[in-house]
Parts: C-alpha cells; sequence; structure tokens
C-alpha cells in the first residue's frame, strides 16, 4: 500500500465510521462509485471494527505495565512453606500479611540457628532507596536493647532486590487481646502499659521513633509466668516509606505512615514534616483508650470501621469522647468489655471517671505540645495514678487532692476511732490548704528549675558525649528541636535575673551553633541559627549595656557577633556580616591592648582578624585580608599561656588561618607558598588527630587540608600527587559520609574529591575515566544544591563549576583525532549542554549578586564556551 | 546497569535523540522508577480497589521528571512527545528482552516473572511493528497513536502537541486503531 492509498481509504473510512452503519452503505455506493476495490478496503476495515476490543489502546501502555507489576509484587513472588529464602533462612510459615509486606516465621541456618521473624517489604527492582534507608535504618536499630522491644537482628536484601528484616520472633497475642482473653483487671493491663511505655522511652532515648505504634505491635509473652509486652516492628514504617524526590524531609516524614485509628493527627495532616516523639506518645494513649474502654476513640460504632477521609477528618477536628462515657450507651457490648476487665459495668465507668479520663485526654491532645512530652512522663502519671498520688494532667483543685490525701492514708483513716476521724478530718483540711498554697509555688519553682536543667543537660551533657560520634546527626536534631522548645518556654519566664538572661543567652548561641553554624558538623538550618543568635544577641546586648564595664559581659557580645557573623556569611547577607565583625574588632581590639596578658583576649582579637580576613578576601581586598592573616597567626603563634585544651584550640584555629592564607595565595598565583602553608596546617592538625582520634571534628579539617593540598599540587599540574592526595581525602570523607549519609559538608567535599579525580585524569589524558569522576561531582551538587543542604549558594557555585568541567571533559574528545563525525558532533553537544547549564547556574548567582570576585568572569567564559560548541556544530551541519 | 554514569533525565533524553542507545538504558530505571513511585502512592492511598487511572498516573510521572528537566526543550508539549517516543522504545525493548530472556532460559531480573504466563493485554512488539508499518503510510498517525497510548495524553493534549484540531485527531486516531488491530491479528495469523 501506498501513503496515497492509505489517504484515500482513510479519508472515506472516517466519514463512513461518522454515519450510523445503515448509512453507510449508500455512503460507500457514492464515495467509491468509481473505485471498487477501495471499496473493498473500506468495507473491511469496517467490518473489522467489530472485532477491535472497545479497550484496544485506550488505556496507557504505562499504566498497563504498572497494573502489571503491581499484581505481581502484591502477590509478593509466591514465597512457599519450606522454602529457602535469602540461602540462610528456611521458611516456616506465614505470620501474616499486611501494606508493607509479609512477615515469615523462619529458621535461620547461619550463622546461628534460631527461630526469628522474617519481614519481607514490598518492593521491587530499582528501589534503591528504600534499600539504601534500610541499611541506614539497621544501624540505628541494632542500638536498642531492651526488653520490651523485639531485636532487629539483621536486614538486609535479597540478590533479586527483596529488602528483609531479620527480626526476633515473638509468639505473643496482641496487648488488647492478650489482656481481654486473660480478663486482666484495670490495674494489669495498667501495669503492662507502663512497661510498654518504659520501651518506647528506651527507643526515643536512643532517637529511634516508632511511627506505628498499636497493639498488633506490641505483643504479650509470658516469661515466667508473667506477662511481658514486646513491641515489634520499631522504626520500620520509616524504613519502608517512599521518597518524594527533591525534599529530603518529606523523605523521611511526608508520607501518610501510620494505621488509621492510632495515627496521630500530625501524622493524618500531610503538611506536617517534622513528626517527633510525641506521635509516639498520642499513638500510646489510643493503645491505653482501647486497653480501658475497647474501642477505639474514634470508632464510631462498635467494630464498624469509617471511611479513611472521615476518619482522619475526626483525628484532626474532632475531640475523642471520654474513656467514661464509653462504657454507657450499649449495653450488651459494654457488658462484655466490663466483664473482660473483672468489673461491673457501672464499677467500669467509676474507676475509668476521673484521673483516667484525664490521663488518656492528656496523651490524646490534637497539639502535641500539650501532650506528655514522653512515654516516660505518661508512664510517670499512671503511676501516680496506681499510688493515689494527683497526677498531673488533672489541673489543681483542693477536693481532688484531699481525695487522694483520704484514698492514700484510708488504711489509718480506717482504724481511727469515729472521734479521732473528725480531729484528723480537721487537721487535715488546714495542713492541706498551707500544703496547696507551697507545692503550687514550689511546683511552678520546680518546674522552671527543671525545665532549665534539662535545657542544659541536653545542650551540654547530652549533646557534647554524642557530637563528636559519627552518626549522630538525626540525635543531635532531636536534642536541639528539643532544647529550643524548652529555652522559649523560659526565656518568658526569666525576664529580670541576669544569670538566667547569661544562661539563656549562652542556650541559644549553642542551639544555634547546632542548627548551622558553618564550622562545624551542623545541622544546615542556617537561617534557624541567625534566629537563635539573635535572640543571644538581644539579650547579650541588654546585659552588656546594663552593665557597661562588666568584661564577661563584653566578651560575651564580641563571641555571640562571631557566631552570628559566619551564619550572616552563608546566608549571604554580607554587609550584616561586615557589620559583625567590625563591632567585635572595636570591643577586642580594646581589651588586646587592655590585657596584654590574658591569652584568652588576644586568642579573641585574633578570632576576629581572622574573620575580617576571610570575608574581605571575598570581597576582593587581597591586600586588606593578607595583612589581617597575618595579625591573626602572628597573635595565634605567639600565645603560650592558658589551659592544654585552649592550647589546642589555639593551634586548630593557626592551621585555619595557614589553610585560609594558603587559599587566597594560591588565588593569586602563589601556588609553592600556597602549597608551603597548607602542609604546616596539615602538620598541626595531623599532630592533634593523632592525639585526639575521636574528634571528628579535627578529622573534618585534616581532611580539609588533604584535599586542598591536591587542589594546589593539581593547579600546579602535578596531576599525579594530586590524584594521590584527593583518593585519600576521598577515603576519608566516605568514610564520615557513610557514617552520617546527612552531613552536608562531608557530601561537598566528596563532590569537590570527585571533580578533582575527573580533572586531573582528564589533565593527564584519560579523558574517559575523567567523565566518570565528573559526573558523579556534577550528581552530588545537583543533590546538594536541590536539597538546600549546607550552603546553597556555595553548592550551586560547585555545581556549576563541576558542570563546565564536564562540559571541557567532552570539548577534549571532541578534539580528539580521527573520531568519527557522529561521535565528534555527539559530543559538542554533551559539551554545549553541560556549558549551558553551567551558565544558567552562574547567571542565577550572578543576577543574584552572589558571585565573588574571582568568579565574576566566569559567566562571560563560560558563555563563549557555549558559542564555541554553536560554532562547531555549525560546521558539521553545514557539512 | 549501575555501571553506567547517571546523568540527569535531560541530558539522558538529549543524548539519546542525538543516537546514543545507551542513554536509553540508562533512563529506563529511572522512568521505571519514577512511574513505580508514583503508583506506589496511589496505592498508599488506600484506594478500595486499587485501581490505578492511568492518565492520572502517567501525568503525574511526567510532572516529576519534568522537575528533572533542565534540557533543551522547547515547552511541555515538546518534552512529553519525545517522553512518548522514549516510553515507546522502552516497553518494547523491555519486552524484548522479557522474551529473550525466557528463551534463555536464564535468570534475569525482570519486571515480572508471574506475567510470563498471562497475556499481557497489547503484544508490545507487534504493536511496534505495526507502528512501524503504520508511519510509512502516514507518519502523523502514528505519531498520534504514540502520543495517546505510550505518552498517555488525551485527545487534546495530543491535538494540542501536533498542532491539528481534536476533530482530526479523534478521526484519525479512530482510523488508526482499526488499522492497527487488523495489522496486528493478521500478523499473528500468518
Amino acid at each position: 500500500m501506498t501513503p496515497e492509498r492509505w489517504e484515500q481509504i482513510r479519508d472515506v473510512l472516517e466519514k463512513a465510521l461518522e454515519l450510523v452503519p445503515d448509512e453507510r452503505s449508500a455512503f460507500l455506493d457514492d464515495a467509491c462509485s468509481s473505485d471498487p476495490s477501495l471499496r473493498k478496503e473500506v468495507e473491511v476495515l469496517l467490518a473489522a471494527s467489530a472485532d477491535v476490543p472497545s479497550g484496544f489502546l485506550q488505556s496507557s501502555a504505562m499504566a498497563e505495565m504498572i497494573s502489571a507489576e503491581l499484581e505481581s509484587v502484591n502477590s509478593a513472588a509466591a514465597l512457599k512453606e519450606g522454602q529457602e529464602f535469602a540461602q540462610r533462612f528456611h521458611l516456616i510459615r506465614k505470620l501474616g500479611e499486611g501494606g508493607m509486606g509479609q512477615v515469615w516465621l523462619a529458621e535461620q541456618t547461619f550463622p546461628v540457628r534460631r527461630q526469628v521473624a522474617l519481614k519481607m517489604i514490598r518492593a521491587g527492582m530499582f528501589d534503591e532507596a528504600v534499600v539504601e534507608r534500610f541499611q541506614s535504618e539497621r544501624q540505628s536499630l541494632a542500638i536498642m536493647e531492651h526488653p520490651a522491644i523485639a531485636k532487629v537482628f539483621d536486614a538486609g536484601t535479597t540478590p533479586q532486590g527483596q529488602p528483609y528484616f531479620v527480626m526476633e520472633y515473638v509468639p505473643g497475642l496482641p496487648i488488647t487481646e492478650y489482656c481481654d482473653q486473660k480478663k486482666l483487671t484495670i490495674r494489669d493491663r495498667l501495669e503492662l502499659f507502663i512497661e510498654t511505655c518504659d520501651g518506647v522511652q528506651h527507643a526515643h532515648q536512643k532517637a529511634i521513633i516508632h511511627r506505628d505504634l498499636k497493639p498488633a505491635n506490641i505483643l504479650v509473652v509470658e516469661v515466667d509466668g508473667k506477662p511481658v509486652p514486646r513491641i515489634i516492628d520499631f522504626g520500620l514504617a520509616k524504613a519502608a516509606t517512599y521518597p518524594i524526590a527533591g525534599d529530603a524531609r518529606k523523605t523521611q516524614f511526608g508520607n501518610l505512615v501510620g494505621t488509621p485509628g492510632y495515627m496521630s493527627p500530625e501524622q493524618a495532616d500531610v503538611n506536617v514534616l517534622d513528626i517527633d516523639t510525641r506521635s509516639d506518645v498520642y499513638s500510646l494513649g489510643v493503645v491505653l483508650y482501647v486497653l480501658l474502654s475497647g474501642r477505639e476513640p474514634f470508632e464510631s460504632k462498635r467494630g464498624q470501621k469509617q471511611q479513611l477521609d472521615e476518619l482522619l477528618r475526626r483525628l484532626r477536628e474532632d475531640e475523642p469522647p471520654r474513656l467514661s462515657t464509653r462504657i454507657s450507651g450499649d449495653h450488651h457490648f459494654s457488658n462484655a468489655i466490663a466483664e473482660a476487665r473483672g468489673a461491673e459495668p457501672g464499677q467500669l465507668s467509676r474507676m475509668l471517671r476521673g484521673d483516667l479520663d484525664w490521663i488518656t485526654m492528656k496523651a490524646l491532645e490534637k497539639d502535641r505540645s500539650r501532650r506528655y512530652s514522653a512515654p516516660s512522663d505518661l508512664a510517670a502519671d499512671i503511676r501516680r495514678y496506681l499510688n493515689h498520688e494527683p497526677v498531673l494532667a488533672r489541673p489543681a483543685s483542693a477536693t481532688y487532692r484531699s481525695g487522694k490525701f483520704v484514698k492514700r492514708h484510708k488504711f489509718a483513716l480506717a482504724v481511727a476511732s469515729v472521734f479521732a476521724l473528725m480531729v484528723i478530718a480537721g487537721a487535715v483540711a488546714i495542713v492541706r490548704e498551707a500544703q496547696i498554697a507551697r507545692m503550687q509555688e514550689a511546683r511552678a519553682e520546680r518546674r522552671f528549675n527543671d525545665v532549665r536543667s534539662l535545657a542544659n543537660s541536653l545542650l551540654f551533657d547530652v549533646y557534647d558525649s554524642i557530637q563528636d560520634l559519627p552518626g549522630s546527626t538525626p540525635a543531635r536534631r532531636i536534642v536541639a528541636d528539643r532544647a529550643l522548645h524548652y529555652l522559649d518556654t523560659l526565656s518568658q519566664e526569666s525576664a529580670g535575673s541576669p544569670d538566667l538572661e547569661r544562661e539563656l543567652a549562652t542556650a541559644y548561641e549553642r542551639v544555634g551553633d547546632v542548627q548551622g553554624n558553618p564550622f562545624f558538623a551542623n545541622l544546615g538550618d542556617t537561617a534557624g541559627a541567625i534566629q537563635s543568635y539573635r535572640k543571644a544577641l538581644r539579650i547579650r546586648l541588654e546585659l552588656a549595656g546594663g552593665h557597661p564595664s562588666a568584661f564577661s559581659d563584653q566578651a560575651a557580645l564580641v563571641a555571640i557577633y562571631m557566631d552570628l557573623g559566619p551564619a550572616l556569611e552563608n546566608n549571604l547577607d554580607l554587609a550584616a556580616a561586615m557589620d559583625a565583625y567590625r563591632k567585635a574588632y572595636a570591643i577586642a581590639t580594646t581589651w588586646a591592648v587592655d590585657r596584654k596578658d590574658d591569652p584568652q583576649a588576644q586568642e579573641t582579637l585574633a578570632g576576629v582578624c581572622f574573620s575580617l580576613a576571610i570575608l574581605l578576601a571575598d570581597q576582593g581586598d587581597v591586600a586588606g585580608s593578607l595583612n589581617y592573616y597575618r595579625k591573626s597567626a602572628a597573635i595565634r603563634e605567639a600565645i603560650r599561656g592558658g589551659s592544654q585544651t585552649f592550647r589546642d584550640q589555639v593551634q586548630t584555629r593557626l592551621a585555619g588561618v595557614y589553610g585560609y592564607m594558603a587559599g587566597d595565595l594560591s588565588l593569586q598565583g602563589d601556588l609553592a607558598s600556597a602549597i608551603a602553608l597548607q602542609s604546616r596546617a596539615h602538620a598541626i592538625l595531623a599532630a592533634q588527630v593523632a592525639a585526639d582520634p575521636q574528634n571528628s571534628q579535627l578529622r573534618e579539617f585534616l581532611l580539609q587540608s588533604e584535599y586542598w593540598t591536591a587542589k594546589y599540587s593539581e593547579q600546579k599540574g602535578d596531576y599525579r600527587q594530586a590524584i594521590s592526595k584527593y583518593r585519600e581525602a576521598f577515603a576519608g570523607y566516605q568514610k564520615l559520609s557513610t557514617a552520617d549519609p546527612r552531613d552536608a559538608l562531608a557530601m561537598r567535599y566528596l563532590g569537590l574529591c570527585e571533580m578533582g579525580v575527573g580533572n586531573s585524569l582528564s589533565s593527564l589524558g584519560n579523558v574517559d575515566q575523567g567523565i566518570e569522576h565528573g559526573r558523579q561531582a556534577v550528581e552530588i551538587f545537583a543533590a546538594l544544591a536541590s536539597a538546600g543542604r549546607g550552603s546553597t549558594s556555595v553548592s550551586v557555585l560547585a555545581l556549576a563549576h563541576s558542570q563546565s568541567a564536564l562540559a571541557n571533559d567532552f570539548k577534549r574528545l571532541a578534539a580528539r583525532p580521527a573520531a568519527p563525525e557522529s561521535e565528534v558532533i555527539a559530543n559538542w553537544r554533551t559539551a554545549r549542554y553541560w556549558f549551558q547549564q553551567s551558565l544558567n547556574q552562574l547567571q542565577t548567582l550572578k543576577q543574584r549578586n552572589l558571585l565573588a570576585p574571582y568568579d565574576l568572569s566566569e559567566p562571560d567564559r563560560v558563555a563563549r564556551e557555549v558559542a564555541n560548541c554553536d560554532t562547531n556544530l555549525k560546521r558539521f551541519a553545514r557539512n | 546497569m549501575s555501571q553506567l554514569p547517571s546523568n540527569t533525565f535531560s541530558e539522558l533524553l538529549a543524548n539519546w535523540q542525538a543516537g546514543d542507545e545507551e542513554a536509553l538504558r540508562a533512563a529506563f530505571p529511572r522512568v521505571y522508577n519514577e512511574l513505580r513511585r508514583v503508583a506506589h502512592r496511589y496505592l498508599r492511598k488506600e484506594r478500595p480497589d486499587h485501581t490505578l487511572q492511568s492518565a492520572a498516573l502517567v501525568h503525574e510521572a511526567y510532572l516529576r521528571l519534568e522537575k528533572q528537566r533542565t534540557g533543551p526543550f522547547e515547552n511541555r508539549e515538546h518534552f512529553i512527545a519525545i517522553c512518548a517516543q522514549l516510553m515507546r522504545q522502552i516497553l518494547v525493548e523491555h519486552a524484548r528482552s522479557r522474551k529473550a530472556a525466557k528463551r534463555d532460559g536464564g535468570f534475569r531480573l525482570s519486571l515480572n516473572d508471574d506475567l510470563a504466563g498471562k497475556t499481557p493485554t497489547v503484544d508490545m512488539i507487534a504493536l511496534d511493528d505495526a507502528l512501524n508499518e503504520l508511519a510509512t503510510l502516514d507518519g502523523q498517525q502514528s505519531r498520534i497513536v504514540e502520543m495517546r497510548f505510550f505518552g498517555g495524553l488525551s485527545i487534546d493534549e495530543t491535538a494540542c502537541a501536533l498542532n491539528l484540531s481534536p476533530t482530526t485527531v479523534k478521526r484519525h486516531w479512530a482510523t488508526a486503531r482499526l488499522w492497527l488491530h487488523r495489522q496486528m491479528n493478521n500478523t499473528a495469523d500468518l
């Protein structure tokens, strides 16, 4: 058939199809009168139209492929009893199947023989993200060690890409079923529940949130005849969540994880991204509610589950009905519920009324800041209830407290005579009144001090003890958030007390450091850091203003300016940063003169000089910058006094000065001096790391020093030396990054090392391998820039550089002699593509005034490269 | 597959257009992964029947791929048209490799081993052959099918991408389906 013929057929066919079948024959008579074979072709197709299934090509190809795929994933690759799995498990029987995947009871055969629960997560090929998160979760899960938490032994992925968890097999019943079956009393249920809270508390201390607490995940086993709760699936909800590209936080939190009925309001709200430990407190509250009343808070009628949407809405908007009211109403049901708790319905309702109502309501508060802040607090309040002590959940009221007093002393009261009883009652009343007033006052003060010591211990003890451990970022984030929360509460109550104010300012500074001090491994929250620093500055200014001559307040003021400056720089507010440094410099120079023998005062000035030097260099004032560097180094070289720790810090900072100075000299083209200075910095740091090998900060500095030595060697043309140094640094950073994948600084240097190795290899003529490294670099920086981690503008600039470097490699390939023309064209095209990409990034930076002076000509240079690619491509187009 | 350096999706598309077949293979996991994620999200919404609304599904996947777009594409229609072509290549190649894997008897990571026993709704390879055939008769009609079936575009979107009226697209689409169905069945009978 020819196209012309088909066009004829098609035209007639299309018209015929628009007619009702009865009219078609007449139409064809007319349309094909001169061409009987045309009519025949059309008629064949018309007749065949009845055979075309209505769905033929109607759904999309991808949808078909995906439904087929999902069907197969849903049937979970047909695991059978008795089958071998992952070469070391023998499947015994399926324990269950849920949204996340299947759970099997299996016998592990290697390296130890034991029964385990194997949890296979629904996933298929290419789900590398899930698998990766598994690997990182397994580390944190392994550190939990508590009798109420089922152990996670291992996690892995089969060669077919099936991720699985190996967990302790818990042959128990869900806590609610167990309690009902054994007809446990309210007291026994509460005891079991307290133990459950202890387990969750333990996990929270290890910075692990369950996210899916519900009876099915809290099993009860009997140990020596005594029921013991054991929580399963800790952290799995997170590990098996699908990430949403481009937003690291959503990756972890953004999906609807949890079980309707047990999930917290914030989990039900897709706009809330930061699910924290208080979400588990809510779920525990629901479990408690069900344990006590036999029903979920939002269950509409017995056993009748609602539509998910409706449930989520009620979860976000409605107040749950009180426990005690759940028992009245449906009589058959109430009887059954009460009987399972060894009580009469009326009796049960009375038991639940009051304290237990209050406790569950507090655990189920929609606003998480009003909930118990930790499972241990919930447990402690239940303990108070069991001991007949006043519970915190209930607002203070006199009759309530005296009721408690009478209950606690009911034995003594019972044996007393009626007369004695009346006397005691009178005495009680008097004592009680006084007690209440004292208690309230004492309580307010105690609370303040509790919060204060908690915030301080979080910031200084907990944080310090974990900050040098690799892999501690999530834990540090939780600590920081929690601490900030406490501080904001404190700051409202601490006005007027200078000591407290100082303490608060220090605490805010710490939180700022943790959030985004660019000099340390931080949480990458620069804006948050500036906010915290400004809070501290406000307090410091007041303090320094109020006591003009107090040296320590002045010193603290310099310190906060010196914290604020770098954070502002990092946020690209350079003018504000310069202003902060200049203010600090004014104060610090006065001191350095006034207190010649105080090493602290000298060091402070050295620090300010250093920061000024860097900022001046960034603004293009090379001479001014070198001047301040030299001043800073000279001061630090001369410092002799102070404690060992102080002198160590001075040394580290001295290495910093040399390192930065080397950087600026290298920009001036003085590479020999740069390498010499950098090796001095390296020597200082290497000695320090040898003395304190656990200090990850020092290790990072040392790695940076290695990186820069590599970089200067590369610039000097000593490529082999450069490659070897880059690889050393790369290996070190990889260790850091593996230990803590969220460490933005380590990621950045990994990218820089890749770029350096790539460039050096290409310069040595090994362009193909160079490109591979170059691509890795682009990938890393693109991820950093889009995730907004660390310093975004720095990442974007690095991205631009890595892209133009990659483009350069393709340009080199294109220039290769004797290459086939198609290859040459493809290489020019790819080169052009990458130059253009780089140019786009650079122009954005330039428009926003974010380019450093020595990068200002870069956009024009790259633009010329793009034009050059076009010229070459045109040449081929003409040929 | 993991040996290949990973590029941006747009670069892969650009390279593939420039004739780099490797780029296609590298793009596949990316596209496939996106689709799976979208599909899983649909499942997670716990729709009672678990049906996937194909158009919505595909659009969401495109939206997400498009986010990675920084490449040399003029407009959205252009981008989607390229995606549709790519999708066709991917699905057909996938069908071919699955067929080959069965013939070899060797184990291969396949989308889905269960599917081997089932008859897929559409024989991708036969469709591909028939579409090539149709392209020799009318390139535009073949593109319409590509965009509708592989690209998941509606009549109106296809019309917009090809700069045709929706009525024309609708007519051409109807006759193309007819022709393809007959062509595929005839070939099967031979």
